[in-house]
């Protein structure tokens, strides 16, 4: 072990030297543009993102749930297109909708929320809305009208996803390799988004809800990531 | 009345908690280096170990008043540093991010390390650990940390960082032993 120690003191030493050796630039620099063509894809998607309501955390006009159910419900058609429901629920759920409600389902009752599925399904939404991303959208009833708990899945091409999400937000934790930042989403409600390379994680819920906590949402969205973040729901 | 008057004697018996709010500038200019060696020696790269370095510190500079509160500032900082190296698609964005850069700049994109070559096997041996073992291995050679130290900047036990101390020595020990025998 004594070799592996002075094996390791000279390449420290060396690294130093090396670093010495940078030209490193005297004050915090903003990040430069990225490549167009990765710019001109991570536009794309952003677009799509917002396109299907995913986008809440990069916006910062206030909205109210109102606006977010009806961008929920008219913005988007799918295999389980709520409208397909007559009492406003969802017709039968996907296999990754159901995985996705399942796994918010047990991170919440793990929080002390009284919370059960498929009975507290509102509404779901899947689509993939480019070649290789998918999209996974459940709305959970966490305590009446006001209580509604919505978490949405992405999972698609690195590169896009990490420019995609590479706005103007703060970096608020880390859990892993997982970035958590706080999403602005309105005066009545909290959001989260987790982004870990091929995954974007958002979690918002209305003040009223169970979930009452920015914590609760951060392990919401962690608990959804470790389930699935290189499993079913992956493109 | 009992708790209260505790409550009293704690606060007399406590010394005032003053906590120095270190300016971002000088914080920037002592640690900048030192995560980008992190970073180097993570990622091999020194075009994504700048721009790593730069990344984390624009975070912590953005939430300065949050981070300065931190016990341990250049903690979080070495976190953010240690987290995304070893994030291969990090590391690709950040590698194409920062050959962008130095293409504009009409630089070189990637200078030649001046490292000697069996040091730089070395390096290449740690960053093939797995994640937590490369980063306990650098953050405590690069740095010099202490266990614990190494544990509360990546969000670990003591006991675990232990662990993955001695699996990451053993392999590395094992590694360059096979290297010489050939």
């Amino acid at each position: 072990m004594t070799d592996l120690d002075d094996r390791l003191t000279s390449a420290v030493d060396d690294l130093w030297w090396c670093v010495e050796d940078f030209d490193l630039p005297a004050t915090v620099q903003r990040r430069p543009a990225a490549q167009p063509a990765l710019a001109f894809v991570a536009a794309t998607l952003l677009v799509v993102i917002v396109a299907v309501g995913f986008g809440s955390a990069v916006r910062d006009t206030p909205r109210d749930m109102a606006a977010s159910t009806a961008r929920f419900q008219g913005g988007v058609t799918t295999a389980t297109d709520v409208a397909a429901a007559p009492d406003g629920r969802s017709g039968p759920m996907t296999m990754r909708e159901a995985h996705l409600a399942s796994t918010v389902a047990a991170a919440g009752r793990g929080l002390g929320w009284d919370v059960d599925v498929p009975g507290d399904v509102l509404a779901t939404t899947s689509r993939a809305p480019l070649p290789g991303v998918t999209f996974t959208e459940v709305h959970l009833d966490l305590g009446g009208a006001a209580g509604r708990l919505q978490v949405s899945y992405l999972r698609g091409d690195a590169d896009a996803v990490a420019e995609g999400t590479s706005v103007e937000r703060e970096l608020v934790e880390q859990r892993g390799t997982a970035d958590i930042y706080e999403g602005t989403d309105g005066n009545t409600a909290r959001a989260v988004e987790l982004f870990d390379g091929t995954t974007i994680v958002y979690v918002r819920s209305e003040w009223t809800s169970d979930a009452r906590s920015f914590a609760e949402l951060v392990e919401i969205a962690d608990a959804v990531n470790r389930e699935h973040g290189d499993r079913a729901l992956g493109g | 009345m009992a708790a209260s008057a505790r409550d009293e004697v704690e606060e007399a018996d406590d010394p005032p908690r003053v906590r120095v709010v270190e300016d971002f500038e000088v914080f920037f200019r002592r640690e900048q280096r030192g995560l980008v060696a992190l970073a180097f020696a993570l990622t091999g790269s020194r075009g994504a170990a700048e721009d790593i370095a730069q990344e984390a510190l624009v975070a912590a500079s953005r939430r300065w008043g949050h981070v300065s509160q931190l016990d341990s500032p250049i903690g979080w900082t070495r976190r953010v540093v240690a987290n995304r190296s070893t994030s291969l698609i990090r590391r690709r964005a950040s590698e194409a991010r920062a050959k962008a850069r130095l293409a504009l700049r009409g630089g070189p994109t990637e200078p030649a390390p001046s490292m000697a070559s069996e040091n730089e096997h070395l390096w290449a041996l740690v960053r093939r650990l797995p994640k937590r073992q490369a980063q306990v291995i650098a953050l405590r050679a690069v740095h010099g940390l202490s266990l614990r130290e190494v544990a509360d900047t990546i969000g670990i036990s003591k006991a675990t960082a232990q662990t993955h101390l001695e699996r990451a020595r053993a392999t590395l020990a094992h590694q360059l032993e096979e290297g010489e025998d050939r």
